[in-house]
């Protein structure tokens, strides 16, 4: 059941790049840029390439009831 | 969560309710973990975790009053390993790279890295075309020599017509198969044996046929026949490698005139390349080494005909490289070579019918010559063999001339557009200023010309350099000024002069402007106009980064 629901998520995110639970939140697919990283230490310049993500977004009430309580 | 319920039902054939109520379960089971301060994990999805933000000071947007966001507890999601790379198909093949620059480099760098690139571009790009039209024309060139081989054994014979132009394949073939021959040397018996008999029976008969006027002293001398053989199983046999041989041969090209020095001291025929004294008996390098004297004076016309055709044609760099050595050998060699042959050194015309006289003197001398006459004979027979070859030849030899000529016109036609394209100021220098510019070289400052710093990018080095030079050099007055602005609280001098001058670096122009006013570049005295110059345009053209660099090294002295 799990894994069913897990292969349904990601197969929507594939496709429509978002998908919310009312009450819960948002799951969401962004593209991050390709950017330039410098690593501190060694000062070794790297490219990195873009990519999606997966990023969550919670609604409101969740907000609230999880702030509420603590 | 209703379309995720409608998606389960459809692709696992659940019940509509089942599926509702397990979502919902889902959810309010992650809710209250999430209350209760747990993080919860579903493998292949990932975890939803309670994260704590601690308090922090912030402005209020209405009021500008300083504020404290308090702490306060998010929900957040931590996609799995399998969830991200699901995710990231579309970019799965990219990988990070690393960079050679450091990071210090990055600031002075990038602005003129934008610039710089414009310039070096177009320039790659030549040297990809340049490289591209070379490979074409070798391909040409092999294809050439390929269907030159392919029509020998089958063409009749029209000896008459082309013996001249006939003459002129070989030679080329010829100095493909010596380079060939340096290189694979130890191919040659097998390959010569397995070719000989093949070749010996269409090559007997045509001989007696193609024998014009001219080739008949030549007859064949029965020993050498195999050998002839073997050249023209050479021939057919490298001909497919043409293309290779070409890239070898430049390699060669140095090796060149030592060979032909060893050629020259010992009256030994050294085999080339190898600097080792061969036996005159064994029949290839002999080949080799005296062919190419021989085939000497069919070249030139070749020459001619190579040098009207682009520089990037190997086989005529090939050619004329040798030609010089080859005389030089011939002449020292009284029995290979007639002293009326009217051989000179870069490839000068010959008529083509002294061609065939000299060929049939040389032999008529050789064969008198025993020993080191082995290869002689060989020439006139490999022109014999060519001289079967009918107009085709002619045609096919012809044809890729002007494809090369076409080819370098239609380089130089791309460099003169890109060159307009890119630098239009160039043509503008050109014309006005080289009068004015050159009295000016001025004293030197401590900005030394700075050198065009991409040289090799610019079209017309010699033009453009000296201008800017010339240009950058020169004292600096102003005396025109096209703006004053006040100076206030806030105001910078390289906002001036990024408003007035087009790029902000060029604010050590104002700064000059303005000595009397300013003491200190990095504090200007507030209250006080600031006289914007009129400065030279080219000092201040924004997409030059010859004079953005310019600016930034007066900023550096002035800084100090």
């Amino acid at each position: 059941m799990l894994e069913a629901f897990s292969h349904t998520c990601i197969d929507r995110l594939k496709e429509d790049n978002s998908i919310g639970f009312q009450g819960f939140g948002t799951l969401e697919v962004r593209k991050k840029e390709e950017r330039i990283s410098v690593h501190p230490v060694t000062k070794i310049r790297t490219l990195i390439p873009p990519k999606l993500v997966v990023s969550f977004k919670q609604s409101n009430i969740l907000k609230e009831k999880l702030n509420s309580q603590q | 969560m209703q379309e995720i319920v409608d998606l389960m039902v459809v692709h696992r054939n659940m019940t509509r309710k089942s599926a509702e109520e397990f979502v919902r379960q889902l959810l309010s089971t992650i809710e209250d973990a999430l209350l209760e301060g747990d993080s919860v994990k579903i493998s292949g999805f990932g975890t939803f975790k309670p994260q704590w933000n601690e308090p922090r000071k912030s402005i209020d947007v209405n009021t500008g009053n300083e504020i404290i966001i308090e702490g306060f507890y998010k929900v957040a999601f931590v996609p799995d390993n399998e969830l991200k790379e699901l995710i990231n198909e579309p970019y799965s093949h990219l990988e990070a790279i690393e960079i050679g620059n450091k990071a210090e480099d990055i600031i002075e760098s990038e602005p003129e890295n934008d610039n710089f690139k414009q310039v070096i571009e177009p320039m790659r790009v030549f040297e990809e075309q340049a490289e591209e039209i070379k490979n074409l024309l070798n391909e040409i060139g092999a294809l050439s020599t390929n269907k030159m081989t392919a029509k020998k054994e089958k063409s009749s014979v029209e000896k008459a017509i082309e013996p001249a132009e006939n003459l002129i394949e070989t030679p080329v073939e010829v100095m493909d198969d010596v380079e060939n021959i340096v290189l694979a040397d130890d191919e040659l018996d097998n390959r010569v044996i397995a070719e000989e008999e093949e070749l010996s029976q269409p090559e007997l008969t045509e001989k007696p046929e193609v024998i014009a006027e001219e080739t008949m002293p030549i007859i064949i001398d029965r020993e050498e026949e195999p050998v002839s053989d073997i050249e023209d199983a050479k021939v057919i046999g490298f001909s497919e490698t043409a293309k290779q041989i070409s890239i070898e041969a430049k390699r060669e090209q140095d090796t060149r005139p030592d060979d032909f020095d060893i050629i020259r001291e010992g009256g030994k025929i050294i085999f080339p390349g190898k600097k080792s004294t061969v036996d005159n008996t064994h029949p290839e390098p002999e080949l080799v080494a005296d062919i190419k004297p021989q085939t000497e004076q069919a070249n030139a016309k070749n020459l001619m005909q190579d040098e009207i055709v682009a520089e990037e044609t190997l086989p005529a760099d090939l050619i004329i490289e040798n030609s010089p050595e080859i005389s030089q050998s011939v002449n020292h060699e009284p029995p290979y070579f007639a002293p009326e042959s009217p051989v000179n050194d870069e490839g000068e015309v010959l008529k083509q019918d002294v061609i065939p006289k000299s060929v049939v003197e040389t032999v008529s001398d050789t064969e008198k010559a025993a020993t080191d006459a082995v290869s002689v004979p060989y020439v006139p027979e490999s022109v014999i063999e060519d001289s079967t070859d009918a107009v085709p030849f002619e045609e096919i030899k012809k044809r890729p001339v002007w494809i090369y000529i076409l080819s370098v016109l239609a380089l130089l036609a791309l460099a003169a557009v890109a060159a307009w394209f890119y630098y239009p100021g160039i043509f503008n220098n050109l014309n006005n200023k080289t009068a004015q510019t050159l009295p000016k070289v001025a004293e030197q400052t401590n900005l030394n010309p700075v050198e065009p710093v991409i040289p090799d990018t610019l079209a017309a080095p010699n033009a453009l350099p000296d201008t800017i030079i010339n240009v950058f050099d020169a004292p600096r007055q102003f005396t025109e000024y096209i703006a004053t602005e006040p100076m206030k609280r806030g105001s910078m001098l390289s906002i001036f002069a990024k408003k007035h001058l087009g790029h902000p670096y060029f604010w050590v122009y104002i700064y000059e402007a303005n000595k009397d006013i300013i003491q200190d570049p990095n504090n200007v005295p507030l209250g006080v106009d600031i006289k914007i110059p009129k400065v030279d345009p080219r000092l201040i053209d924004v997409n030059n980064p010859e004079c953005v660099q310019f600016a930034l090294k007066l900023s550096e002295q002035y800084l100090k």
